[in-house]
């Protein structure tokens, strides 16, 4: 079974090209550009990738809605065009497809009805996924009238509809609540659990992080990298220690000794895991700073100046550290954005976490990564036995 | 199939929720009401009625093709363009069968708009029928309830006759064949033309007949003549002669009828032989040159369905012409954005409207005695042109069904049925081919 499903992926593509033309036949955008895609049957894949960068298109061509312009592409084992496969793959679009003029439950049973279920399959499926959603109230109010969450709620609804084997969902927690995410997010390891194959695109890395198995992260229609997420987010450039708090003394000691006594091969080494979001930006910023041609988004380039009130400009100007923390994330984001908030925390945790600081580290954040992070499962490293000596050896110096 | 079906009904529900179906329903339905209503005519009620039947469905029918072709082109482009097609094509459906789903579905609402038009336009004149008195009405509703079936006389082509002549001119004369040139030709068509509807000074003329069936013992065959003469107020006499192989004693009816009316002579049911086949002969008394014209100068009318089943078939003939119209339409809206579709298919409906006008252009030339290669490649284009239109050519029924004539379906099948049914397959499976070949995400081709 193991190497059946090595030979016969979920998705398999192969030098996928996507090029779209005008009228004329001129080139146009280059979407795709040489795409391997492997996805093997009952993981969770991710699509990562800026806006632009050619997810959902891939996502088309997986469909057969567009087809490729070279390459090779087979979904489960057969063409994409194939009306067959259909029947074992549920899809949940960028935006919502459905018809606004039809009620939740209307759509659901002519869906239903095309996907050739029965009239107490679809009843009872129909009941059991607006619960799901959380749409039972609404089930008979029409989708035009749903804000935009219920709509990608209902929109779920149908994907699942036919208990698919491999599930497509194009950005699936965009637009919902923290708690409709958590559910979405939930919901795909319980599916992932059950064996089905599951692919996804996110720009919410975080999502991404928590439940794929895998990632692919597109920029400009290339593959910029590929792999499991252990595998990518692995540093193997450096080194991370975890241990429980100890006072200043110690730390300073353990120090010494970790860079001068202890023999290096009894010190614990293991490699620190990135977050995915650091990861994401810095394939980004990257293929930015090489001028890398894509066809969708650029990183912008903060807030218009015009738009920008005094306030920020003075504290931008007479706060040096502001200026130049946001500066050492990147010069172009702004520091009052979402994402540079985001980015900052990660520079700074990731930062702490590998030593690379080089201000002198104050105590509030010597204290946050002593402490037992919020996420230690993300730094632990797997020999148990060496990290314990390390851990030993500090604190007997702690008491000394 | 199943699918289709729901594709269809799908289709249908959409349509009436966004309200396609009532504004398609009211505005054939007012359309006709308000026509019915606004012609006026000679103030004869059986007149009234056939001019008021006649106008209003012509019309109100113009109308529904063209909205048809425009809610077609409209379902199929607006949901590529707000891609709810893609939802349907990641479903286990082929593009096939979405196509023909929806293709039923419109054509349901076109039939039902079709009902709708029918009913009201009938509604029309049972209230109109009320501001005349009794006897009227009665007059009226005989010529309706029961459809009569028109017989008209078994001629030669007129082609043939010239050919005829002119071998005769060529083997009686010292005229050489490849002397015989566009003037004689011409000269020679007109002289056949004259004669085919010419009756010469106290000289008469027959006419062969081939009924559609024997009558029945008590039924009404009716026979329908009309012509002109130069003084239009002097009755002309004479007297009309049915006589046919084996049948011992000859019908005759002795009439006196003015020039440019129509004139009834009732036939007894027992004077037509069995086999349907017999001749007609007018022999008038001291008449002037008198001429019957080609289309309304001699008939045979007898009694033949009634109203209910000539309205079914108008409403097949019609659902048939539709439902090529739904496909037109379809085909337009995969094929081209929403304004050049509709556009594009509304250009060619009106074209086929004048289609009779090109067909006469074309007949015209292939009359002529010799051909060019201009006029060959003239005649070629035209005919092309015709093909083109043809298929969107309405059934020529209104006009049958508005003076309670019997509507000859198998004739209508044979001359109209071919040519709407090649052009349907062919629009469907260009539309089906362009729907499966094409990226959902492209605007045009
Ligand atoms: N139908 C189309 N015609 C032309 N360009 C397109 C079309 N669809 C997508 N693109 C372009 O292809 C690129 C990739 O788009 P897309 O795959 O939608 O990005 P994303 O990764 O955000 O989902 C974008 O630059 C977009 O403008
Ligand atoms: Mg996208």
């Amino acid at each position: 079974m193991g190497t059946d499903t090595e030979k016969n992926p979920v998705i398999g593509g192969i030098g996928l090209e996507k090029t779209f033309k005008d009228f004329w036949g001129r080139k146009k955008v280059a979407a795709l550009k040489n795409v391997d895609i492997t996805v093997k049957d009952g993981s969770v894949f991710g699509l990562l990738g800026p806006n632009g960068a050619g997810k959902s298109t891939l996502i088309k061509l997986i469909l057969g809605h567009l087809y490729p312009t070279r390459g090779r592409l087979s979904v489960l084992g057969k063409s994409p065009r194939d009306v067959s496969i259909k029947q074992r793959i549920g899809y949940l679009p960028e935006r919502s497809y459905l018809y606004a003029n039809l009620t939740a439950a209307e759509t659901l049973s002519y869906f239903g009805a095309i996907l050739d279920l029965s009239k107490d399959q679809i009843a009872s499926r129909s009941a059991q996924l607006l619960e799901m959603v959380g749409l039972e109230t609404v089930r008979n109010r029409r989708i035009g009238e749903f804000s935009h969450g219920m709509t990608r709620r209902m929109g779920l609804a149908q994907a699942l509809l036919n208990d698919p084997e491999l599930l497509i969902l194009d950005e699936p927690t965009a637009g919902l609540d923290p708690v409709g995410c958590r559910e979405v997010k939930d919901l795909i390891v319980t599916l992932g659990k059950r064996g089905k194959t599951i692919l996804l695109t996110s720009h919410l890395l975080a999502d991404v992080e928590d439940v794929c198995d895998e990632i692919l992260l597109l920029y400009g229609g290339t593959v910029q990298s590929c792999g499991s997420v252990t595998d990518l987010l692995q540093d193997h450039e450096k080194t991370c220690l975890e241990f429980p708090k100890v006072s200043e003394q110690a730390l300073a000691s353990a120090m010494n000794i970790l860079t001068e006594e202890i023999p290096r091969d009894s010190v614990s080494v293991s490699s620190p895991s990135e977050s995915l979001e650091a990861h994401f930006l810095k394939v980004v910023a990257k293929s930015n700073a090489e001028n890398r041609e894509t066809a969708g988004a650029r990183m912008g380039k903060g807030v218009a100046e015009y738009l920008q009130d005094n306030d920020y400009e003075t504290r931008y100007h007479t706060d040096p550290a502001a200026a130049a923390e946001t500066a050492a994330v990147t010069n172009r984001i702004d520091p009052n954005s979402k994402l540079s908030e985001l980015t900052r925390d990660a520079k700074a945790k990731h930062e702490n976490l590998t030593g690379d600081q080089t201000e002198t580290p104050d105590h509030e954040a010597l204290q946050y990564l002593v402490e037992p992070g919020p996420e230690p499962s993300a730094i632990t490293t797997h020999e148990e036995g060496i990290r314990k000596n390390v851990l030993d050896k500090l604190a007997d110096d702690g008491e000394n | 199939m199943r699918k289709i079906l729901v594709i269809a009904r799908l289709t249908f529900l959409l349509a009436l929720r966004n309200g396609m179906v009532w504004g398609t329903l009211g505005l054939t339905a007012g359309t006709a009401v308000f026509i019915f209503f606004a012609s006026t005519g000679d103030n004869v009620l059986l007149n009234e009625l056939k001019l008021r039947i006649h106008y209003s469905y012509a019309l109100s029918y113009s109308l529904l093709t063209l909205i048809v072709i425009s809610i077609s082109c409209f379902t199929v482009r607006s949901q590529i363009d707000a891609r709810q097609i893609h939802l349907l094509t990641a479903l286990p459906i082929s593009r096939r069968d979405i196509w023909i789903g929806k293709w039923l579905g419109l054509t349901l609402i076109a039939a039902l708009a079709e009902c709708v038009l029918i009913v009201v336009i009938f509604l029309s004149s049972s209230v109109y029928c009320r501001s005349y008195s009794a006897e009227e009405a009665k007059i009226a509703k005989d010529n309706f309830l029961f459809a009569r079936y028109e017989n008209k006389p078994v001629t030669v082509a007129i082609e043939e006759k010239i050919s005829e002549r002119i071998e005769t001119l060529v083997r009686e004369t010292d005229l050489a064949r490849n002397e015989v040139n566009e003037k004689i030709w011409n000269s020679i068509e007109q002289q056949v033309r004259r004669e085919h509807q010419l009756v010469p000074t106290n000289g008469g003329k027959s006419w062969h007949f081939k009924i559609k069936r024997a009558p029945r013992e008590g039924e009404k065959v009716d026979l329908e003549f009309r012509f002109y003469a130069e003084n239009r107020r002097t009755p002309i006499q004479g007297t009309w002669t049915l006589s046919a192989p084996g049948k011992v004693e000859a019908f005759t009816a002795d009439f006196s009828a003015l020039p440019y009316e129509f004139n009834t002579i009732r036939i007894p049911a027992e004077q037509i032989p069995a086999s349907g086949e017999f001749d007609l002969r007018f022999n008038g008394k001291d008449n002037p040159e008198v001429i019957f014209g080609i289309k309304t100068g001699v008939r045979i009318y007898q009694t033949d369905v009634t109203l209910l089943v000539n309205i079914i078939k108008a409403f097949c003939a019609q659902l048939i012409h539709l439902s090529v119209t739904a496909a037109v339409g379809l085909t337009a809206g995969v094929a081209f954005t929403f304004s050049v579709a509709s556009f594009f298919s509304i250009v060619l409906y009106l074209l086929s409207l004048s289609s009779g006008f090109f067909a006469g252009v074309a007949n015209e030339l292939t009359h002529r005695f010799s051909f060019d290669l201009m006029d060959r490649i003239g005649i070629g284009i035209i005919n092309f042109g015709i093909w083109l239109t043809k298929g969107l050519d309405p059934p020529d029924i209104i006009a049958s069904l508005s003076s309670g004539i019997s509507i000859p379906i198998h004739q209508l099948l044979l001359q109209w049925g071919p040519g709407i049914f090649i052009y349907g397959v062919v629009v469907a499976l260009l539309g089906i081919c362009l729907l499966t070949r094409k990226e959902l995400d492209k605007i045009l081709i």
